[in-house]
C-alpha cells in the first residue's frame, strides 16, 4: 500500500500535465474573471470566495478522466490485482495521491488569487480551510467517476458532467462556512457539515470505485 | 505464499470441466487438466482460438461459465492471488519509471525475498538499470516482464507468448528460465502459436484446433 502510494505520487509528479493543467486553469479562470468584472475591487471582493471555489472545483475535476486509464489499459491494474492487492487499496492510494498533488498547488495559488481579489487574510484562511475540508469529497467523487469511465477515451468531460450534481452541497456549505468564519470561527456548523459530506463521500466512493474497477477485469 | 529454495513445496493448478464462452462464441467445453510442480503445459493453437482465455481463467481474472478451477499449495486449497504470476501480452510497465524503479516497486508489492538486482542480471538487463521503460525495445520490455515473474516468487507461472518479440538469445533465455523454474518445483502454463518446445521430460501440449 505504501509502495503503491509512493509509485502513484512519482507517476503524477513525472507526468505533471494532469495537475499542472488544473492549477493553470485555476489561475487563468480567476484572472479572466477579474478582467470581466472590469477590475471593480468592490465586486471582486464580494464575489472572490465564490469564484475561487468554483475555479478550484473545475480545476480539480479536470484531473480524473484519465486517472485509472493508463493502469487499466497497459495491464498494470491486472498485475496489481494478481499480486494480491485489493482494488480498495488501489483506490485509496489514488485518492491520497491526487489529494496531495492537487491540493498543495491550490493552497499555494489561493493566496496569490486572494491578494489580487483584495481578500482579507481571514477570508483567505477560511477559503483554504474550506478547501482542505471539502477537497476529499470532490476528489472522492472524481475518482469514482474516473473508475467508472476507466475504459473510455476522452472521459474528462463525462467526469465533470457526472460529478457536478454532487458538488452542489459541497459548494453551499463551503461558501456559507466562509461567510460564518469571521463571526463563528474555525469550527462553525457549516464546516462541520462540510467535513461530514467529505466523510460520506469517501465512504461511498471507495467501495463503489473498487467495484467499478473490478468489473474491468472480467 | 512465496517459494524459497529452503522449503520444498508442491503446487497444483486444476481445471475441472471448465467451459468458457466469449460473446456468443463457445471457445471450449468441459476442459479438464492438471498441472503440478515440475510440469510445463503448452497451450498451442492459432490466433483467437482461446489460448489467452485459458491463461486468464487460470489467473482468476475471468470466471468460467461452468466448471471449477482449483489451486493447491502443499495439498491445501489456495487462491490465484497467492499462487500464480501472469506474464500477459501487456508488458504492464510504467513508462516514466526506470528499469530499476520498476523492479524495486514490484519487489515491494510482492514483499519479495529475492534480490531484484540478481533478477535483472538473469534477464540480461543489468546494463539498462537507469533506462526508462518507455525507451526499452519490445524484446527488452518482455525481458523486464519476465524479471517480474522471478521477483513474484509465485510457484505457477502463466506465460502468454513468452517468446514474442524476443531475439535468438532472448528465446534461449526464456527456455533457460522456464527450465530453472520447474527445476525448483514450479509449474508453467504457457501459450504459443508456434511449435511448443520440449523443455523437460514433463512437458505436455494442449492443442486447440478449430474444425473446418
Amino acid at each position: 500500500m505504501n509502495a503503491l502510494l509512493w509509485r502513484d505520487l512519482r507517476v503524477l509528479f513525472r507526468n505533471p500535465q494532469s495537475w499542472l493543467m488544473g492549477i493553470i486553469f485555476f489561475l487563468l479562470f480567476l484572472s479572466l474573471f477579474a478582467i470581466a468584472l472590469n477590475g471593480d475591487s468592490h465586486k471582486m471582493r464580494s464575489m472572490g470566495p465564490a469564484i475561487i471555489w468554483l475555479a478550484a472545483i473545475f480545476s480539480l475535476l479536470l484531473n480524473f478522466g484519465s486517472i485509472f486509464q493508463n493502469d487499466v489499459n497497459n495491464g498494470n491494474f491486472e498485475q496489481l490485482h494478481l499480486s494480491g492487492l485489493s482494488t480498495v487499496s488501489i483506490v485509496i492510494s489514488k485518492i491520497c495521491a491526487s489529494f496531495i498533488t492537487s491540493i498543495i498547488p491550490l493552497l499555494i495559488a489561493i493566496p496569490i488569487a486572494g491578494i489580487s481579489y483584495q481578500l482579507t487574510s481571514a477570508e483567505m484562511a477560511a477559503i483554504m480551510l474550506s478547501l482542505l475540508i471539502g477537497a476529499p469529497a470532490i476528489i472522492s467523487y472524481g475518482v469514482l467517476a474516473g473508475a467508472m469511465l476507466a475504459g473510455q477515451k476522452n472521459a474528462g468531460f463525462l467526469v465533470i458532467l457526472m460529478t457536478l450534481p454532487f458538488m452542489v452541497p459541497i459548494v453551499i456549505f463551503a461558501l456559507s462556512g466562509i461567510q460564518a468564519y469571521p463571526a463563528e470561527g474555525l469550527w462553525n456548523l457549516q464546516f462541520q457539515a462540510l467535513s461530514g459530506i467529505s466523510l460520506i463521500a469517501l465512504a461511498i466512493a471507495i467501495p463503489a470505485a473498487a467495484a467499478a474497477l473490478s468489473a474491468y477485469l472480467d | 505464499m512465496a517459494i524459497t529454495s529452503a522449503s520444498p513445496f508442491t503446487a497444483e493448478l486444476q481445471f475441472d470441466l471448465v467451459s468458457y464462452m466469449r460473446g456468443e462464441n463457445l471457445l471450449f467445453q468441459n476442459l479438464s487438466f492438471k498441472l503440478g510442480s515440475g510440469q510445463i503445459l503448452w497451450v498451442q493453437g492459432d490466433n483467437g482460438i482461446g489460448k489467452t482465455s485459458i491463461l486468464r481463467l487460470a489467473a482468476g481474472l475471468t470466471k468460467p461459465q461452468s466448471g471449477e478451477i482449483g489451486y493447491l499449495f502443499n495439498g491445501e486449497a489456495s487462491s490465484p492471488e497467492n499462487l500464480v504470476a501472469f506474464q500477459s501480452h501487456y508488458d504492464a510497465l510504467e513508462p516514466s519509471f526506470t528499469v530499476y524503479e520498476e523492479l524495486d516497486f514490484w519487489a515491494d508489492i510482492y514483499d519479495s525475498q529475492i534480490d531484484s538486482l540478481s533478477c535483472v542480471t538473469q534477464v540480461g538487463l543489468h546494463d539498462r538499470l537507469t533506462v526508462k521503460t518507455k525507451d526499452l525495445s519490445a524484446g527488452q520490455k518482455r525481458r523486464l516482464a519476465m524479471a517480474r515473474l522471478l521477483i513474484s516468487e509465485r510457484p505457477v507461472w502463466l506465460m502468454d507468448e513468452p517468446k514474442a518479440a524476443m531475439d535468438e538469445a532472448g528465446q534461449a533465455l526464456v527456455d533457460h528460465l522456464m527450465q530453472a523454474h520447474i527445476a525448483k518445483g514450479g509449474a508453467i502454463l504457457a501459450a504459443t502459436h508456434n511449435q511448443a518446445t520440449k523443455l523437460s521430460k514433463n512437458t505436455r501440449r494442449l492443442l486447440l484446433e478449430s474444425l473446418s
